[in-house]
């Protein structure tokens, strides 16, 4: 076990292309860290040059405080979980669980012993003999998994490792692996686009953006106080309404003529003129009349989802921008009925267009 | 596979029959003739023949020409098969793990393929000529006293160098998508679990090429014995004294030179016999071991 020292890392490759631009965070001892970002964002590459797959081109990594830069991946002592398992097909799940055991010189008895420690943990105990192409799905995934835990490795790093499952499997494997990460207590990297895992397997979050790291932080952190328009954007579903509009006399106008009134102690620090104001869904609630920001929505779609209910409209009338607004439980009545939202002032996000950071 | 049932219709033979006409004409018909010349021993002008069982059969196995033929066949075969096999594979992953000028190097190592045997025995002949050949003053530079004409062993060593040089590059390509269909990420899960490359390559790499390699392995045979004519017809013809002669080129010299039609007949059924057993071998006790 230890902890992870990632330092200005940056990839360049030949063809110029700079996937990974200056990237550094720390993971304790223990921790489960999620690289979280939409596709092309340097999230693998910046996995794969921990696990060592690819080299470093600039900075630095540590695993256990001693730098791995020009270590080969198997003296790294880390295991990894991959997208689409990359279990040896010629091989039984056994030999797949004691290859890299005994490539590392691990008695027989020793190898046999762990093999079906790790293989009751994940209950593939009845597989042992046969071969990856004679598995399910959700069965070649707990091998993969197993395969990282014989080792006893110093880290977990975990390639979008559910992707390849059905959605009803994934909420069960991500159950799983949370679990039997808290279990061992191994330092784990694992890296998603989907920010409903990132947010139920992490301790921490890192979003990354264009091969730069947007925000780090806990996933409440990340969801309550987000720094930047994308991660505004990308953590919560549904997605949270990013409404651009202009500053103006301590209000923002929007596309369409609608004026907000804004609190004080938000205009007040606005630098800028175009800004975005972000609302999440969830944090608007039916007019009341007291004491919040008040809107008023043209609803034109209400969506029955059970638990909630979601409407979408137009902030002001047709022309504005568009709003939608998760409320809690049945909502009564007809799209007509549902004109005025309000939001408790200190919900409002108010971003600089310009540079996409909170104001 | 779907299995579907044609009853009362003769239209699924109508449309097999250009195929079946095809084989009966150009091999089951030529086969039957050969099984049944071998039973006959012809005058040389073959105007008379006579049923002789047999007896032609017996005269080959009794004699030591064809025998140590037989024997060279089968090692220059062997030969053949695992030197272009263990060129081929070594190349083709060398080729494969190549980022930069990947394709010029893969398209010099295919281009062999495109040279015909005779053509390839002709560009041998020149290189390994006895006054002129680069080869033959190479080998003399390095202290061989090479001289195909009169030495057996050379004269094999020549032609087998020409056979592997050809079969290489088909060998290579197939080798190469072989190599290029093993998942990446299986690869990448070794490199975290095998520090020794060697080591990955036999255990990870070589076994998922298998079903590759025992391809290759019965195309090879098959070229060894078969394929191998017409390098040996532009080059040593046999020469000398039939050490460097394989079976089908032996076929060859008794039939069409030395008019035993008979003799020959029996010699290319048994040859005929021979790739059979080889072939249901290869694939009864190797193809056991092949994961697919």
């Amino acid at each position: 076990m230890a902890d992870i020292a990632i330092r200005d890392v940056e990839k360049r490759y030949a063809n110029g292309a700079h996937a990974v631009k200056g990237v550094s965070v720390d993971v304790a001892d223990g921790e489960l860290l999620v690289l979280l970002g939409p596709s092309g964002c340097g999230k693998s590459t910046l996995l794969r040059m921990v696990a060592g797959l690819e080299t470093i081109t600039d900075g630095e990594v540590a695993i256990d405080g001693a730098r791995v830069n020009d270590v080969s991946p198997a003296d790294r002592d880390i295991a990894m979980v991959f997208q689409n398992y990359a279990l040896y097909p010629h091989m039984s799940v056994f030999d797949n669980l004691a290859y890299g055991l005994r490539n590392r010189g691990v008695t027989k008895a020793d190898i046999k012993h762990r093999v079906d420690e790790a293989a009751a943990i994940l209950g593939i105990e009845d597989y042992l003999d046969r071969r990856p192409n004679q598995l399910s799905g959700g069965q070649r995934q707990r091998v993969a998994m197993g395969r990282a835990i014989v080792r006893e490795p110093k880290a977990f790093l975990f390639d979008e490792p559910l992707s390849n499952l059905d959605a009803k499997l994934r909420v069960h494997m991500r159950i799983e692996i949370k679990r039997l990460q808290r279990r061992l207590g191994v330092t784990s990297l694992y890296v998603t686009h989907d920010q409903v895992e990132a947010m139920t397997l992490g301790d921490r979050l890192i979003v990354l953006n264009a091969g730069k790291a947007e925000q780090i932080g806990t996933p409440m952190e990340l969801y309550e106080n987000p720094q930047t328009l994308f991660v505004a954007g990308f953590i919560g579903t549904p997605a949270m309404n990013l409404l651009p509009g202009k500053l103006e006399n301590g209000g923002v106008t929007f596309e369409g003529g609608a004026n907000l009134q804004l609190p004080d102690m938000l205009s007040g620090k606005a630098a800028s003129k175009d800004v975005v104001l972000g609302i999440r869904p969830e944090h608007l609630h039916a007019a009341t009349g007291q004491a919040e920001v008040g809107f008023t929505v043209t609803t034109d779609l209400i969506e029955h989802l059970g638990a909630d209910t979601l409407l979408h409209g137009r902030l002001g009338g047709n022309g504005g921008p568009a709003l939608t607004a998760r409320l809690p439980g049945k909502v009564f009545g007809s799209e007509s009925d549902r004109n005025g939202f309000g939001i408790v002032p200190d919900k409002l996000f108010l971003f600089d267009a310009g540079t996409g950071h909170r104001i | 596979m779907k299995r579907v049932q044609f009853s009362g219709t003769p239209l699924p033979y109508f449309f097999v029959l250009p195929q079946i006409a095809i084989v009966i004409v150009f091999f089951l018909w030529p086969a039957a003739q050969a099984v049944y010349k071998s039973f006959l021993l012809e005058d040389a002008w073959g105007l008379t023949s006579q049923f002789v069982w047999f007896r032609n059969y017996e005269d080959m196995v009794l004699d030591a020409d064809w025998v140590n033929t037989a024997v060279f066949t089968v090692i220059f075969s062997m030969i053949i098969a695992f030197a272009s096999l263990a060129i081929a594979l070594t190349l083709a992953v060398r080729a494969n793990d190549i980022l930069r000028g990947a394709s010029t190097y893969k398209t010099l190592l295919i281009w062999t393929y495109a040279v015909a045997p005779a053509v390839a025995g002709l560009i041998g002949n020149l290189l390994f000529n006895p006054l002129i050949g680069s080869m033959t003053h190479l080998l003399h530079a390095l202290g061989w006293e090479f001289d195909r004409a009169s030495n057996g062993f050379d004269a094999a060593f020549m032609i087998s160098l020409i056979a592997v040089w050809k079969q290489v590059s088909v060998n290579f390509i197939f080798f190469l998508a072989g190599l290029q269909g093993i998942s990446k990420s299986v690869q990448e899960a070794a490199i975290l679990d095998c520090r020794s490359r060697s080591k990955r390559f036999w255990t990870i790499t070589f076994p998922l090429l298998a079903p590759t390699t025992f391809f290759l392995l019965v195309i090879n045979m098959t070229y060894a014995f078969f394929d191998t004519f017409g390098i040996i017809d532009t080059t040593t013809r046999g020469a000398p004294g039939g050490s460097t002669q394989t079976l089908v080129y032996k076929v060859y010299t008794d039939g069409f030179i030395g008019a035993d039609l008979g003799g020959s007949s029996a010699q290319s059924v048994v040859l005929l016999l021979m790739v059979l057993v080889l072939t249901a071998f290869q694939f009864r006790f190797i193809e056991r071991k092949v994961h697919y």
